[in-house]
């Protein structure tokens, strides 16, 4: 047995090695191009996937909000909650915000629009609002008169929402802000698109600003915001900070916007039906490719048996084979994605109407879509090596 | 399992029972018929041919285009099953015997020669011809007795050319060897000259004659050429199916 099992081997490497190069050429070549088509779906969407969560925690409120409890306007005590936050491990960051519904008047437009006062240092550690500006610059802390504006409140021609914004507001405009029957006027210092529409409906101000309306706010936030550095881990972090004492009601990114969690199940499900679709085209790809080159081996197939190799040996023999072609299709797809594609589409992401996607794969997305392909390719070198073997000797080496 | 039932077999096959045998017949023909269905029409190519050969023979079977020559041969190396009829190697039948057994029988007890070679063409000359032996021995066992019967053949230095690198002569002479190497008791030889011109066909015709006359093998060839039945000290001759 152990001579015997030593055949295939003996065969496939004198296969390889001697058969037409440009047969093994474009069978691994098109073998690849299977495994890179399963890999970009699942890391295409899994990247959207990502993005629009990402999204949510990255432009909106981090990864968990602390609002307060009911019958309470305010968060009290604030620097002693955000201490104890902090000192908590794997916490990235910790800001108060205050939201006030402030109207906004700009030549004869008048509307309101959710306003948060933020306090400028520390929200950069929540959200990247400060990395999309597009135009001016973002908050420093005591921009007393200063306020900045998402690109649907400010409004304009890129603006997808202009007909309910401030029509075409610009860095260096005055705008009136009225709250509690105080109206001030402020210069718009920048104006930011995060291609998340709930953020981009929003303008900021620092907490010295609001406090110009709103007296009697120090240490009192209507919402802590808390990143995070591992995603996932929020139910975890949430009982610690219930541990620790801090009170008030704290919610998830995933509760605090359910409505971006939807659209991921969306490109989830989606996901799984290209996903599904791309491995029936891999499966009938590899089926076509590999089974026609085995089909072509029938004479060889007709010569082996004819001198007395096993019908189960000769199978052996073309399903190693057609093994071989898959390990050297993967390792060349695997290598083309990850050192060409990746980090091509990571530099430039696709851009799409609610964010920038790249391609993101897990190592078990890799791991399952290899075992697929491999898989694939030794079933279709078992059906038509089996099948040779069956056809009456002479009609295969004379075929 | 299948592998024990087959070396059983060989066993008795080679048994000393077998060789106290009066006659001594190796292979034993009991009124074979082979159809072809093709379609509408059946054709029929054997029609109840009966034949005993002895051990040692060389046996010509002649006759002329679609007589059924090559049709017999097949059935008679277990290239092919008969339709009907029964076929005895050492008095064993092997018209009811499994693939796998009949790929056993061919690998350790016969050898095939065809016309037109049929080797494998991305394996050297050499491994063409240790193959078969592989399937029982080391590679290095293989290689050595590989190398000896290209040498036997006259085909020393050849070894490692591929066969699109050689001959006609020269790949008949690697089949040959490659038929050789498990050491069959019977070679079937199907027109092995056919593709051949006259001083190769000579030079295969007397390895034919010495691995019958020295070594013992059983040779049964097919020859459209009535000058190689000297070689041989039994002809047939198959007309329309039958041997006349």
């Amino acid at each position: 047995m152990k001579n015997r099992a030593k055949i295939p081997f003996f065969l496939v490497s004198r296969f390889l090695r001697r058969g037409n190069k440009w047969t093994l050429f474009l069978i691994v070549i098109l073998v690849s191009i299977a495994f890179i088509n399963l890999l970009f779906l699942a890391s295409l969407f899994k990247g959207i996937a990502d993005m629009s969560d990402n999204q949510a925690i990255n432009t909106y409120a981090g990864n968990i909000t602390i609002t307060p409890s009911a019958n309470n306007n305010f968060l009290e005590n604030i620097s002693d909650k955000t201490e104890k936050i902090r000192s908590i491990n794997g916490i990235e960051g910790v800001s108060p915000q205050i939201i006030a519904p402030v109207t906004l008047s700009f030549k004869n437009i008048k509307g309101t629009w959710q306003t948060i006062a933020v306090n400028p240092d520390t929200e950069k550690d929540i959200t990247n609002v400060s990395k999309k500006i597009y135009e001016g610059s973002y908050l420093e802390p005591g921009d007393m008169d200063q306020i900045i504006l998402g690109r649907e409140v400010a409004g304009g021609p890129d603006s997808s929402m202009n007909s309910s914004s401030l029509k075409g507001a610009k860095v260096g405009d005055k705008i009136t802000v009225s709250l509690n029957g105080i109206s001030k006027e402020f210069t718009v210092k920048g104006l930011f698109f995060t291609k998340f529409m709930f953020t981009d409906r929003f303008a900021f101000i620092s907490q010295e600003a609001l406090e110009q309306f709103i007296p009697d706010l120090d240490d009192k936030a209507t919402s802590l915001n808390v990143k995070i550095k591992d995603k996932g881990e929020e139910d975890a972090i949430i009982q610690k900070i219930k541990d620790l004492g801090v009170d008030g009601q704290m919610d998830t990114w995933v509760q605090n916007a359910s409505f971006m969690k939807s659209v991921t199940k969306t490109f989830v499900a989606i996901s799984a039906i290209l996903d599904a679709v791309g491995g029936l085209i891999a499966a009938v790809t590899i089926f076509i490719i590999i089974s026609i080159d085995v089909s072509t081996k029938k004479h060889e197939i007709g010569v082996l048996r004819a001198i007395g190799i096993k019908p189960s040996l000769v199978i052996f023999t073309y399903v190693f084979q057609a093994a071989i072609y898959s390990v050297l299709g993967i390792a060349l797809g695997l290598a083309a994605f990850t050192s060409l594609i990746m980090p091509y589409y990571t530099s430039h992401p696709f851009p799409l109407p609610i964010g920038d996607a790249t391609l993101v794969i897990t190592f078990g997305d890799i791991t399952y879509k290899v075992i697929l392909v491999f898989v694939l390719a030794v079933i279709s070198a078992i059906i038509p090596s089996a099948t040779a073997t069956r056809v009456k000797i002479l009609d295969s080496i004379k075929s | 399992m299948l592998q024990k039932n087959a070396r059983s077999f060989l066993r008795l096959l080679k048994s000393d029972n077998l060789k106290n045998m009066d006659k001594r017949i190796i292979i034993s023909v009991q009124d074979i018929t082979k159809t072809y269905d093709l379609g509408e029409v059946k054709v029929k190519a054997l029609k109840g041919v009966s034949l005993d050969i002895n051990r040692g023979d060389f046996l010509c079977i002649t006759g002329r285009n679609g007589s059924g020559k090559s049709t017999f041969l097949h059935q008679l190396g277990l290239l092919d099953l008969p339709s009907s009829g029964k076929i005895y190697l050492n008095d064993q039948e092997v018209t009811n015997m499994s693939e796998k057994k009949r790929s056993n029988l061919r690998l350790t007890y016969l050898g095939y020669i065809f016309q037109e070679y049929a080797l494998v063409p991305e394996l050297t000359a050499l491994e063409n011809v240790m193959l078969p032996s592989m399937m029982q021995n080391s590679i290095g066992i293989s290689r050595e007795k590989a190398k000896e019967l290209l040498s036997k053949v006259g085909l020393e230095g050849k070894e490692n050319h591929l066969p699109n690198q050689c001959s006609g002569g020269e790949q008949q002479k690697i089949a040959i060897a490659r038929a050789l190497v498990n050491d069959p008791d019977i070679l079937f030889a199907d027109e092995p000259t056919a593709s051949l011109d006259s001083s190769v066909s000579r030079d295969i015709l007397s390895i034919f004659k010495k691995l019958n006359k020295e070594d013992g093998h059983t040779v049964i060839m097919i020859t459209h050429e009535e000058e190689e039945t000297k070689y041989a000290n039994r002809i047939i001759e198959l007309r329309d199916g039958k041997i006349v």
